[in-house]
């Protein structure tokens, strides 16, 4: 599992996710991201397309992320996801709880909105 | 040091500590298990170690399809170099066919016939140590086992299960049984994580739907149990831990089942003269991820003969032998295949799931269980 970060100027923070978010991987990146999602200027936005699997303690580092930038009065919105990780997402509500899009243009919509 | 420091004190200097510097370093084999050998662990020695299935071999793996004399470990310093003995079959290290002496590293998987035998080297106190962490795991997993009700092989609501813990422990946990002479319930869980953490979280559940110990909440309505699961058990208060969950009541009156599930993917029924499976499922969010959340439930009539499968994600999130990640789609089949005779449905999936998956031990807990209404 990888963590790479994309910083333009002028565009939101961009966490690029790279692998299995299992176990295993979450715990590799985990200490990382959520300092990334705290640093971050702005909204932040999550690359799920190189992400081949989520399990639960991934999913709990979405949440977890996602209500830390809320309460800096900030966004998470994750994009791109996969159809078996989009599959994931819907059985576990994901999508209730925090803001999830499509692509990358529909997450930066939704930062807009 | 310079050259001037008196020869007392480099001597000092040099003398290792007792039990760390000079703690031994053990080489070791973990054989995996089989359909008909157990696991177990087996010490490379300071000679070398044959392995055959000849009686004379000094680890001696019992299969045709391993040779007599089929390959060689010995030490040198402290490298494991292996060495394939002519074997018909071949010494495969790491998905690669060994022609020439390799130096294991440590994690090396071993491929000889139908076994699995990994490479594993360190100091004796950190596997003593390791085994330690091991025993307990199996102890929490021996605990959730405990609490899991007896098949029901008789009555309006018939019951079976197989649950195949993994070795760290992966938080599954289901139960069943009458709330009163007309209504059943039935719920599978599965708590974030793994380890004695998630088992103990698992346990705590099991035990309070066991007894129907929410008080004030009315069990045969599966939206109040899951709001007041949800109201108990919030994910900042349970040391990061929450848990998705299916609940169903069934009543025997109606021959409906008022179900709902938080985080879940479905159960599926599968109902006489109906090819495909028909997925129970409801979206909610797990237990413990959202306060206060307004849970839904659904309901759904029950035919006679019908069948209801609920099962743990560890039974199709699995990699088989290729590398590939599977999904629910690719386990629905298996619910959909034909019954076999004399074997009890959740031991047919259960080999349906070992055989799909890769050799070695599974990742998560794997939980099957099966519901008939005649």
């Amino acid at each position: 599992m990888e963590l790479q970060v994309v910083q333009d100027a002028g565009a939101p923070t961009r966490l690029v996710l790279v692998g299995r978010l299992d176990a295993s991987g979450t715990e590799k990146v985990e200490v990382l991201f959520m300092a990334r999602v705290r640093a971050a200027a702005g909204d932040v936005l999550v690359d799920m397309t190189a992400v081949g699997f989520v399990g639960s303690l991934g999913i709990r580092l979405l949440i977890s992320a996602a209500r830390l930038a809320e309460r800096a009065g900030r966004k998470v919105v994750l994009f791109g996801a996969q159809p078996p990780v989009a599959e994931v997402f819907r059985t576990v509500a994901l999508d209730d709880l925090i803001p999830v899009a499509a692509d990358e243009a529909a997450a930066l919509a939704q930062l807009v909105a | 040091m310079t050259p001037d420091e008196p020869e007392e004190e480099r001597t000092t200097l040099r003398r290792p500590v007792p039990g760390v510097l000079a703690a031994p370093v053990v080489h070791l084999l973990d054989i995996e298990a089989t359909p008909s050998e157990p696991a177990r662990r087996v010490e490379i020695g300071p000679g070398p170690l044959t392995i055959g299935r000849g009686a004379q071999s000094g680890l001696v793996l019992p299969s045709g399809d391993v040779s007599r004399n089929h390959c060689v470990i010995a030490l040198h310093g402290e490298a494991a170099i292996i060495s394939d003995l002519g074997s018909t079959n071949g010494t495969i290290v790491d998905g690669k066919r060994v022609h020439e002496p390799v130096r294991l590293s440590i994690g090396a998987r071993l491929t000889l016939g139908p076994f699995t035998l990994v490479y594993r080297s360190g100091r004796a106190a950190d596997f003593a140590r390791g085994e330690e962490v091991e025993k307990d795991l199996a102890r929490a997993g021996r605990y959730v086992a405990a609490l899991l009700p007896p098949p029901l092989p008789e009555g309006p609501v018939r019951a079976d299960w197989r649950f195949v813990p993994s070795a760290n422990i992966g938080g599954d946990g289901f139960g069943y049984g009458w709330l009163d002479e007309h209504r059943f319930a039935v719920w599978l869980l599965d708590v974030s994580g793994h380890g004695v953490g998630s088992a103990l979280l698992a346990a705590s559940v099991m035990n309070l739907l066991r007894v129907h110990s929410l008080p004030g909440t009315d069990f045969t309505d599966a939206a109040a149990v899951l709001a007041a699961l949800n109201d108990r058990f919030q994910m900042d208060r349970q040391g990061g831990l929450y848990f998705s969950i299916w609940y169903g009541v069934y009543d025997t009156r109606s021959r409906i089942i008022g179900f709902g599930c938080a985080g879940q993917h479905p159960a599926f029924m599968i109902v006489p003269g109906e090819a495909t499976p028909q997925p129970l499922w409801v979206k909610n969010p797990a237990v413990g991820l959202a306060p206060d959340w307004p849970y839904r439930r659904a309901e759904v009539a029950v035919p006679p003969g019908a069948r209801l499968h609920l099962f743990s994600d560890g039974a199709f999130e699995i990699i088989t032998a290729d590398d590939r990640q599977l999904t629910i789609g690719d386990f629905l089949p298996l619910l959909a295949a034909a019954p076999q005779p004399g074997l009890p449905e959740p031991e047919r999936l259960w080999q349906a799931v070992r055989g799909a998956s890769r050799p070695g031990p599974l990742d998560d807990d794997v939980a099957l269980l099966t519901l008939d209404f005649p």
